[in-house]
This record gives structure tokens, sequence and C-alpha cells, in this order.
């Protein structure tokens, strides 16, 4: 049983890998944060999330 | 910010729209009031968030004052905060608009940059996920095709017949992908008993193009800052007696162009390159 949950969760990482891509896999969770907005208002993940979820944009900068 | 044109379809889809960058909140408080920005823009100034989802640039030099920025991309996520989509580029100068976003993730065409064509056989909608166009922008390009009653056209990978086609006009404003088209039905015909993969009623077909940057863009604009990319869907259409001539329509869409954005915050804001 042991060995294959190990098989899965490397079958798992291996495909993570193999997507070459940017962020967590699609299907993992958003890691929790606390940051502040421009008006200085802290936000979480949580406080964050509409009844259907959130589109979080990460963008270069604000001044170039 | 392209964003926020689109904030509003987020919003009533049940999705609340955040932005993080590394800028401070001064620099975010001047951006957002010059741009009337309505949604958290988020300070993640030591790039903490950043670095912990592996989003770090790392090939920005470590002293410069760009050090600390995010390879730009998007996540969408569910209720329970799981990544249902993502959109990440390579090219920092290359993003996908939200508005893409909206019509991948959802089947949302949020814009009213819509032309329709009537064939023979069939009429369609050559829409876009944009109306307006910045350079080094995706904007994915959307055809529907309405099939008149009893007709069919064949899908690609068809033999012996001429397959639905859609080309691209060579622009130097704009590189076009490849089209993507759904999945066909195998459509069983008695006239010629065989079965071959084909489409019905309505399908969508969407591609993606990639605005160039603005040396070449500029000179395919025209004097009233528009964009124009053509194309053409070449497609023989069938019924269960006949079948038709082939077909050529023209496609066209029109994009309104906007400039990159070279304004800046006050000097006293910017950001200095560590240890400066």
């Amino acid at each position: 049983m042991r060995a294959v949950r190990t098989f899965a969760l490397f079958a798992l990482f291996s495909c993570s890998l193999l997507a070459a891509e940017y962020g967590p896999a699609i299907g993992s969770r958003m890691p929790a944060f606390d940051l502040k907005d421009q008006a200085g208002k802290a936000h979480t993940l949580q406080s964050l999330l509409g009844p259907k979820g959130a589109v979080i944009l990460f963008f270069r900068s604000a001044d170039w | 910010m392209e964003l926020e044109r689109h904030e509003q379809d987020f919003r009533t889809l049940g999705l609340k729209v955040a932005a993080v960058s590394y800028d401070s909140v001064a620099v975010l408080q001047n951006f957002s009031e010059r741009k009337a920005i309505h949604f958290p823009l988020l300070s993640d100034q030591d790039s903490k968030i950043i670095r912990e989802l592996g989003l770090l640039n790392e090939s920005v030099g470590k002293d410069t004052p760009f050090y600390g920025i995010p390879h730009p991309g998007v996540f969408v996520v569910d209720a329970k905060g799981v990544i249902r989509g993502k959109y990440f580029e390579d090219d920092f100068r290359e993003r996908d608009t939200s508005a893409g976003i909206l019509l991948r993730q959802f089947g949302l065409i949020p814009s009213d940059a819509k032309s329709e064509v009537t064939g023979r056989q069939l009429s369609l909608t050559a829409s876009a996920g944009n109306a307006t166009v910045l350079p080094g922008e995706h904007v994915v390009l959307v055809l529907d095709i309405d099939l008149y009653p009893g007709m069919h056209v064949y899908a690609p990978g068809v033999e012996g017949y001429i397959p639905v086609d859609w080309k691209m006009k060579e622009s130097s404003a704009e590189a076009a992908g490849q089209a993507e088209y759904p999945k066909s039905e195998k459509l069983y015909l008695k006239a010629i008993d065989e079965t071959v993969p084909a489409y019905r009623n309505h399908f969508r077909i969407t591609r993606d193009i990639t605005i160039a940057q603005e040396d070449k863009l500029k000179p395919a604009v025209d004097s009233a800052g528009r964009l124009t990319v053509e194309g053409s869907l070449r497609y023989q259409a069938c019924d269960d007696r006949v079948c038709y001539i082939p077909q050529t329509l023209p496609l066209k869409w029109t994009f309104q162009y906007q400039p990159l954005d070279r304004e800046r915050v006050p000097v006293a804001l910017q950001r200095k390159a560590p240890g400066k």
C-alpha cells in the first residue's frame, strides 16, 4: 500500500515538473498570504475569495 | 490596467479580482489614483509570496531596482482557494489578457468587437477577446459557425473531402498561433455509406494571436489608431444528398491600438536598487 502511495506521489510530482510552468500546479491549493493594498488595507487569500473564487494577477510593476 | 475593464465581468461570475506586484503601497496608491483602479492592488514588497509561489524572475540582476519582479501571470482559484486555471508567459513582454482568460476559462466573450459573415450554407460570427490591443499582448480570436439545417462541413483529418480550414493572412503586426478546432462528430452518411468526421449546427474555433512589439506594430496601425487583422475560412458544405462548391469566406477583426503606458510615479516613490 505504501509503495503504491509513494508511486502516486512520484507520478504527481513528475507531472508537475513536466508541465514546466510557473507556480503551483492546477488542482493544488493557493498558499495563504496577507498583503496590504493601495489604501494600506490588509487582504488575505480568504478575504479575497468571492462566491466562485478569485482571479489573482501577478504583474511586474506599476511603475516601469 | 486592462483587468479593470473586465473586473465587472469577473464579479458577475462570482469572482473577486486582485493584482500583486513588488511595488510599495505608495507606488500602488499613486498608480491606482492615476488609473482609477477599483480592485485591490497588493504590495508584496519583499517578493515573499512571489518567491513562495516560485514566480520570482531569477534572470533579473540582483543589484538592479527590478530584482524581485515576478514572472507575470494569472491564477484563477475557486471558492476554496484551489488553483483552477493558470496563465503564464515566458517573455515578460507577452501577456494573456484578462479578456482572453474570461473566454478560455469561462467561455465568455466580453467585447462587442464582432462581425458577421453570411455564406451560402452557413453564417459565422468573427469576434475577439479584446476590443483594444497593446504591443506584446495575446488576443483570442473566435469563429462561431452556424450551419444551416441539414448541412455539415468536414473536420480536419478527413480523407477525400475538403476540411474546414481557417487561415490567417501573413502580417508583421501579429503572429498567429494554430487554430484550435473542437472535437468533431463521426457522421454516418447513408448516401455514400461512409462515416466521416464532421461538424453540424453550431461549432466554435479559436486561435491565439500575439500582437507584435511597438516597432513592428505601429506601421500596421491606420490613422484612426485601428489595427485590422485578416484571414479566411475555407470549407465545403454538404447535405445528405449533395456536396456544394467549396467556399472561401473573408474574415476580419479590427482592434483599437493602445500604446504602452510609459508614465511613471514621482521620482521620490520610484524603487531604488538594493543598497542604494
